[in-house]
């Protein structure tokens, strides 16, 4: 296992190396200057090609684009992911402030999604084409069909208009005023997980369906099993690996995708950094946190794959 | 003679929509006696303040944040009538008899948060430093065709020279950009542009910024000038949805955006506010400037003036106004509307009339079909229509493209992400582009450097009427405020027929929403003006 572990760990480094190239190179080909954009601002800043040379040079834009990868690359295998074009400050600072918001906001959500999804489905699985299964299908799909951004502003909405109530502005973190970060939090925590459920429920679903058509389920209802049992010990066991599989996807995909729901409910999180720092062309924050999101859709991945082992029994890591 | 000079000047100020006031009465002004002390105000902002640099900021977003950080020479009146000029620093001013020398007297109590008094090197260091040669000064560079030097006579008289007498020179100098800063923090290589570092003069002291999410401002205990600020603190949130702010302020979540313009709400949504708040949020409405379709004329067959001046008969402005702001964005004149040209006057322009049930004048769209065919395009021809993803730019196209293709100009629309759209019209890789101008100042000058005269903001391609640069020139330096409104006239119709690159479609308004708790918040004349916070004062009592 020690060895699997190492091994992952070190095919990491060039899948990050492939990923910085590809996030450098396609920030430094798309449209947009960050020099020409702090002169410009919004169209109306005036400027001499001097001034915009000048501003290029001390900005490092204008060296050849290797020697600017290889500059950035190597301050970052050495912990320094550089500083932002516009203010000058460390990266580094930025993400260190931003990145425990999105992560406990992920992690909210996909564990209110998994807590909901692995039972409705399931439910919806054993009970099919009934009532409940036909509820629980429409639930789902509208889940799955309505975007997060939607249901974000039709929430907010809903909370204006009905309570008189919004979640507050002002983020506070779970050590320091836990009531006040659930208040903050919770809100985009269920219209995350509705979402990433209402997936995570259509899933369980076939992967309970196929499972209940299984002979050993059929044996272990034959020998008498309680059917709780049987769902149980049985099928939820043999049905949670594809779960699992679909959870960890989400997990990173929700890193970089709750953008807008963050810029709706107004939390401090890499979302709000990564869409403002694309509107200007702040390429060492863009870069840093593709980088980091690349990082954690490997690690959360790699534990996935490491609880297969603990999960299912047929499934082990070999030393070798 | 020195008095009659002074009074040519401001008399052209007020035909620039400003007022001056050459100095601050010794008594407290009432508006400061009566506002109340205390209290934490929570406001919004639609974007980020992206520099911290006054001088390299090149948006309202970077002066609104920086605003009440420092001071400037001169600004706007807080309070009614908001486009007159009063000092700052400055609490008194004269002005030679060849207009060309200001003598600035600053005030003596005023000092640095580090307790360093503000003096005459700094404001000269200041004024250099906004016109430094090959530096990004992309608002600030504004002065350069004004500013010659400027010289401390005493630690607290400043005098600084004019290249010519410009009645725009003072109101550039009352833009929230034009911010004096600390001589002593600048040479001892400390980078402003990073706000824990900012050393101001301002009322408020910097307590806090996450990027995209807030910046905060904490009272500054020893402001220098008496009574001010009254807020003990303001924080402001950035929030870049307009969904989310609108229900912010519904729910009093926040009390306003920050003063003194923008938010980039729309005409609908403002009016929503004021319906659904029962009064509780006021609207200020300004116009930011002007909104214009431009062409390359680089680029055939728009290096054609019949095709240009075709497509500016062909534009059907009132339907775009309608269709976007309800009709409330102010007719598209040259140069701010009622100043130069009146707005009835302006409604009988070529590509701006009606006839009396409303519908466009359809001698203009025959008139544009002529010279189509006189240019050899009798049926029209392609184009594409170039604009950016943000603002009220995708609600237009579809109705300029249909207004064209009555004059048989097929437009293709290429919709693109902002900062791609601003770097294609400055490459000049467009051939009709769609951009709104937000005026620094009201001063006609602006509206000439920025659009009409090549290497504007606006004019990246370059184009210029030589006829253009000659009335320019002609009216900054000119003293009498009648022959200077002819000239502006004489460029006025030169620019209507719509021959040069830019057509005027509107005005457009900018809307700031305000509770009705919140004192002293006035319209500035332009969204570039009057974004400081020290006037602003709480009546937690105040009813709609």
């Amino acid at each position: 296992m020690g060895s699997y572990v190492v091994h992952r760990l070190v095919l990491f480094i060039p899948t990050l190396l492939l990923v910085s190239l590809i996030v450098f190179v396609v920030m430094r080909i798309m449209p947009g200057d960050p020099a020409l954009l702090i002169l410009l601002g919004e169209g109306e800043g005036t400027y001499t090609p001097q001034e915009l040379d000048n501003l290029r040079h001390k900005l490092g834009t204008n060296r050849p684009i290797l020697e600017q990868y290889v500059t950035w690359i190597w301050g970052v295998a050495q912990g320094d992911l550089g500083r932002s074009l516009w203010d000058n400050s460390p990266v580094m600072r930025q993400i260190q402030d931003r990145l425990p918001v999105t992560l406990q906001l992920a992690a909210m959500a996909i564990v209110v999604a998994a807590l909901v999804a692995v039972p409705i489905g399931m439910l919806s699985a054993v009970k099919q084409d009934s009532w409940i299964d036909n509820t629980t299908r429409v639930f789902t799909i509208f889940g799955v069909a309505a975007p997060p951004f939607w249901v974000g502003i039709l929430t907010i909405v809903f909370l204006a208009k009905v309570f008189h109530w919004l979640p507050p502005l002002d983020y506070a973190h779970p050590w320091v005023d836990p009531w006040r970060n659930l208040q903050q939090l919770i809100f985009p925590t269920l219209v995350l997980a509705y979402y990433e459920m209402a997936f995570l429920a259509r899933v369980t679903r076939s992967a309970t369906l196929e499972v209940l058509r299984e002979d050993y389920v059929r044996t272990a209802r034959a020998k008498g099993l309680m059917e709780r049992f049987v769902l149980f010990r049985h099928v939820l066991a043999n049905c949670i690996l594809p779960v699992l599989t679909v959870s960890s996807w989400q997990f990173g995909r929700l890193m970089g995708g709750a953008v807008l729901i963050e810029a709706i409910f107004l939390v401090p999180g890499t979302g709000s950094l990564l869409i403002d720092s694309l509107y200007r062309r702040d390429f060492p924050i863009i870069q840093a946190l593709i980088l980091l999101a690349a990082i954690i859709v490997l690690v959360s991945n790699m534990v996935v794959d490491l609880l297969y082992g603990f999960i299912d029994p047929r499934i082990r890591y070999s030393e070798a | 003679m020195r008095n009659s000079i002074r009074l040519s000047l401001v008399m052209i100020m007020i035909l620039a929509g400003i007022r001056v006031g050459g100095a601050l009465a010794d008594s407290t002004p009432d508006w400061v006696k009566q506002g109340k002390r205390g209290g934490s105000l929570n406001l919004f902002h639609d974007s980020n303040p992206e520099l911290w640099d006054p001088h390299r900021a090149a948006t309202r977003h970077s002066a609104q944040a920086t605003r009440s950080l420092y001071n400037s020479l001169v600004m706007y009146s807080p309070v009614p009538p908001t486009d007159k000029i009063i000092g700052d620093l400055a609490k008194s001013w004269e002005v030679s008899e060849d207009g060309t020398t200001y003598t600035f007297k600053l005030d003596e109590n005023a000092k640095w948060w580090d307790g360093k008094p503000v003096t005459a090197d700094d404001v000269v260091f200041s004024l250099n430093r906004m016109v430094e040669p090959g530096q990004p000064r992309p608002r600030t560079g504004a002065l350069k065709p004004y500013y010659k030097s400027s010289q401390a006579i005493d630690p607290h008289t400043v005098e600084v020279q004019t290249k010519f007498p410009s009645a725009a020179f003072l109101s550039f100098l009352a833009a929230d950009y034009m911010v004096i800063v600390p001589k002593h923090v600048l040479e001892a290589g400390i980078d402003i542009n990073v706000p824990e570092n900012i050393v101001g003069s301002g009322p408020f002291k910097q307590a806090g910024f996450q990027r995209g999410a807030f910046y905060a401002f904490k009272r500054n205990p020893d402001y220098w000038k008496e009574g001010l600020p009254f807020l003990d603190s303001v924080k402001v949130h950035v929030i870049t949805d307009k969904g989310r702010a609108l229900t912010a302020l519904l729910t009093g979540q926040v009390l306003g955006h920050i003063p003194a313009s923008g938010s980039g709400i729309t005409v609908r949504q403002a009016a929503a506010l004021e319906r659904d708040s029962r009064g509780w949020v006021k609207i200020q409405r300004v116009f930011s400037g002007p909104g214009g379709i431009f062409v390359n004329f680089k680029k055939k067959p728009f290096d054609d003036s019949r095709v240009r001046k075709a497509i500016s008969l062909a534009l059907d402005r009132r339907e775009l106004n309608q269709a976007i702001y309800e009709g409330k964005a102010g007719p598209g004149t040259v140069f701010r509307p009622g100043s130069v040209t009146s707005i009835e006057e302006a409604s009988q322009w070529p590509g701006h009339r009606y006839t009396p049930d409303g519908k466009k004048d359809p001698r203009d769209i025959e008139e544009a079909q002529r010279l189509l065919a006189e240019a050899g395009y009798p049926n029209g021809f392609e184009a594409e229509y170039l604009y950016r993803n943000i603002w009220t730019y995708g609600d237009e196209a579809p109705f300029v493209k249909a207004q064209l293709a009555k004059v048989g100009i097929k437009l293709n629309l290429k919709v693109v992400e902002s900062a791609a759209g601003l770097a294609a019209y400055v490459a000049g890789e467009y051939e009709i582009g769609r951009i709104d101008h937000g005026i620094t100042i009201t001063d006609p000058d602006e509206i000439f450097t920025s659009i009409y005269l090549a290497g504007g903001s606006r004019n990246q391609v370059g184009y210029e009427d030589p006829k253009i640069r000659e009335i320019f020139e002609r009216q900054a330096q000119e003293s009498d405020p009648e022959k200077r409104t002819a000239m502006l006239k004489e460029a006025s119709n030169l620019l209507k027929d719509g021959e040069g690159h830019w057509f005027t479609i509107w005005w457009f308004p900018q809307h700031t929403p305000t509770n009705v708790k919140v004192k002293n918040v006035y319209g500035g004349p332009t969204i570039h003006v009057l974004n400081t916070l020290e006037h602003l004062w709480l009546d937690p009592n105040a009813k709609p």
